[in-house]
Parts: C-alpha cells; structure tokens; sequence
C-alpha cells in the first residue's frame, strides 16, 4: 500500500517554521525538508513535506497567507 | 563588585541566558537555514522559536517580522538607509543617542534633513505639540528615542505614532532603554519600525538587536548575500525576514536573547521594573540628602522614566567620580554616553554625567555601599 506525500514548497525557512507550527496545532503530521532543484526552486530553498490530509494543510496556509511557490508529490511506502 | 551599568549592557545575565549560550555552542553548532541536516533545521529552528517568542513579547504581528540585527544602532541604520530618500526631512527628539543623530547627519550628504522636537520631562502635551509643530511638507519619519539613555525620560510614543500616521509619516521608535522595562505593545501602538538591543533590558548576550517590522517587504535593504534560499540568483530574496539577513547569523547570541526573553515572561517585566524603580527611587532620595550631589530631574514616577539616575557632584568632572568609583569596584558609566544631544539638553556637556542604571540582579545594599562611597568624596 502506497499513501500520497507531498512537498509544499515555501518562499524561507521562516515561513517553513511558521507552517510546520500551524499545522501541528491542527493536529497535521508535516515536517521540514530542504528542497532543491525543483521547478519553482532552480537553487536550494525548504519545504514542508505533509504527511496527511494534503488538501486540508494547503487550506489552512492559504488561509493564513502562506504562499506555496510549489509542490512536490512523493510516494510512500507503507 | 557592584554592577550599575545596565543601560550600557546588562550584568550579570539570567543562568539561563548563559546556559542557552553553552548549549547552542555545543550542540546545535550547524550553520542555520543552511544545509539540510537534522543539525543545521535544529539550529533553525531555535531561530525560528525566538523570533516567535519576540514577536509575541511586543505583540508584533507574526514571526516573520521580527528581523535579527547585531545590535540596536544597526538596526536603526537599516531603516534609515532603507527608507529615506534625498529630499526627505525626518523628526528626532532633543535627547537623542548617536545611534539616531550620526546616521541622520551622515544622510544630509545626500539632501535628507532633519530637525530636533523639543522635549519636555513630565508633560506630554507639550512635547507631543513640538513634534507636531516640527511636522513640513517633506517630513516622511519620525524617529526618537523610547527612553533618554542619560535621563531616563520617557518620550510619549503612542501618542507621537497615533499623531505621526494622522499626517501618513511612519515611526521609528529606539527602544534600547525602555525594552525590558517598559511594556511594548507594538500593535496597539502602531510602531511602524521598533528597533531594540537584545543585550540590555532583554538580558541576551552582546551582538544581539532586532528590528520589528511590519513593512519590510517595501524596505530596502543595505546589504545584500546569501540567505540560505533562491541560491540560483544573483539578486538579493526579496522575502522577509531572510532579505535583510544575509551571512551567518549569530545562532549563539540569539539563543541566548530567546533565553531572555523567556527569563521577562518568567520573572514579568512588571515586577523587575517595580523593583528598579524601588532601587532608584531610594538612590534619588538618598542622593537629594547629599549637599554636593547636583540632580538634574525630578524623583523618577515610572510614569515619566525608565529606572536610571545621572547625577554629578559639584566641581568634579564626571570621569573623575566614575574613576572614584571604580577604585572601589562599583561600575557605572560617567562621561557624554554618546548622547550630546541629551547632554546638551541639561547643560552637561562639559562635564558628562554619572549614570547609574540597576537591573534585576541589584540589591538594596548595593545602593548603599554606592552612597556611602559617594559620601566620601
């Protein structure tokens, strides 16, 4: 069985921080990753790789004015 | 030893502070919003969980605008630089530090001017008319001071802020005296740039400063380099707080500032103000009973002053007292404190000023030993 992971991409570490703390008080199991050479992010840059409810963690950054400059979908073995 | 330079920098700092220090250099060494490591995201995010703490501290509206300085001067710098443009006039106060007046004289080279509001100690209205009536066409920021780092009067900022953004201008506020002392409220008061030194009232090591702003996204920057993100280009991040923050940050001192800051929230900032101006109260009136101690305020109301004295003894040279005083081993700072604007303003030029500053860690029996070695010049 494969679950869906995805990367958000985010603009600075900052903002990574500042996600990862906001999800986790909605109960959203994420966690900070570097990111590079992706198709928003040429150099390096940071992301928040979320390990569930994808669609309802990109809501509530939206919400609170997050930009996510990209995405990134991973497969997880389970 | 007797420690009464906190304006200068405060001593000794929390065990904490120290703790947090040693802590940071031994184990979370790795460069911050660098590498991907699980040392290098520790590191970050214990930046991270200070700038968090700061911006709750002052009420600021988030994490991401709290910009980490090397101390407060620096901070006032990237403001003025950021912000002014030739042609542009800025108010300041008549008891400024350098940290305002050198930048703002440096600046007229490039046709930014600048005039001084009068201050006047205990009456609001008043000094709240000299800024306005100092107000022209060209006015684009008021930037004073919080607190005089000689005299201890405390500037009127709500009231200056509320009054600078009924004519559109932005407020600078130098909060290096008054943070740790005074609370800051920077969404009630609509600070518009509030710069603070982290090593003084915050109890953080030397090196550390902030600037708090919600309008760094249309503040220039005047330095430019790596921020850990969009490496690929060769143009500075224009997002905030990275974009003002190039090189290495001082991982270190700012564990050791979120130490602090955790120090005022555990010990409440209400508590060891009361007990400053306790100390300095009981200072002022013990120096009032001495014939040659020459005053140059009224008893300090916390109202008006942060807790701070200067004072000089009648025919001596400011340097020559603190030099009396060192020989005993009590610490104060004598001379012009790098304000000539606020020496100048109680006619002390000349001769400076003795300053003496407590902090959390002082003891009434310091105070004591302080008179009684006054009483013997």
């Amino acid at each position: 069985m494969e679950k869906r992971k995805e990367v958000f991409i985010l603009s600075s570490i900052t903002y990574v921080m500042k996600a990862k703390d906001l999800l986790n008080t909605k109960g959203i199991k994420c966690e900070t990753i570097r990111v590079s050479n992706s198709e928003v992010l040429a150099g390096c840059g940071y992301g928040i790789l979320i390990h569930e409810k994808i669609d309802e963690a990109e809501k509530i950054l939206k919400n609170s004015k997050i930009k996510i400059l990209g995405k990134k979908i991973m497969e997880a073995k389970l | 030893m007797i420690y009464l330079d906190n304006a200068a920098t405060s001593y000794p700092k929390p065990k904490s502070v120290v703790a947090a220090t040693n802590y940071a250099i031994n184990r979370l060494g790795a460069n911050p919003g660098r590498s991907g490591h699980n040392m290098s995201i520790k590191s970050s995010l214990e930046i991270y969980e200070c700038r968090k703490s700061i911006a709750k501290f002052f009420n600021a509206p988030g994490p991401e605008c709290v910009i980490f300085t090397l101390n407060c001067t620096h901070a006032i710098n990237f403001v003025f630089k950021g912000l002014l443009k030739p042609g542009d006039h800025v108010i300041t106060s008549s008891i400024e530090h350098n940290a305002i007046t050198r930048p703002l004289k440096a600046l007229e080279e490039l046709g930014i001017t600048f005039s001084e509001a009068k201050v006047y100690p205990k009456d609001n209205e008043a000094t709240l008319d000299s800024f306005r009536n100092a107000i022209n066409s060209k006015t684009t920021l008021i930037a004073c001071t919080h607190a005089s780092n000689v005299w201890g009067i405390r500037l009127p900022i709500s009231r200056i802020c509320a009054m600078a953004h009924e004519y559109g201008i932005p407020m600078l506020v130098d909060a290096a005296q008054s943070a740790g002392h005074v609370p800051i409220n920077l969404n009630e008061a609509k600070i518009d740039y509030l710069c603070l030194a982290g090593h003084k009232g915050l109890y953080g090591p030397m090196g550390t400063g902030v600037l708090i702003t919600p309008h760094g996204e249309s503040l220039s920057t005047i330095i430019q380099g790596g921020t850990g993100i969009n490496s690929e280009s060769y143009f500075q991040t224009d997002v905030v707080p990275e974009k003002f923050e190039s090189g290495t940050q001082n991982l270190i001192g700012i564990a050791g500032l979120h130490a602090g800051i955790k120090f005022l929230n555990k010990s409440k900032i209400e508590k060891i103000t009361k007990h400053e101006h306790n100390l300095i109260n009981y200072l002022y009136d013990r120096l009032s009973e001495i014939k040659n101690v020459e005053l140059y305020m009224s008893r300090p109301d916390p109202k008006y002053f942060v807790p701070l004295i200067s004072f000089n003894i009648v025919g001596m040279h400011s340097e020559t007292v603190g030099e009396f005083l060192n020989k005993h081993q009590i610490y104060v700072r004598a001379g012009l404190h790098c304000a000539p604007a606020a020496h100048k303003f109680c006619n002390t030029l000349e001769r400076g000023a003795v300053r003496v500053c407590p902090s959390a860690f002082t003891r009434k029996q310091d105070v004591d030993t302080l008179i009684n070695v006054i009483n013997k010049i």
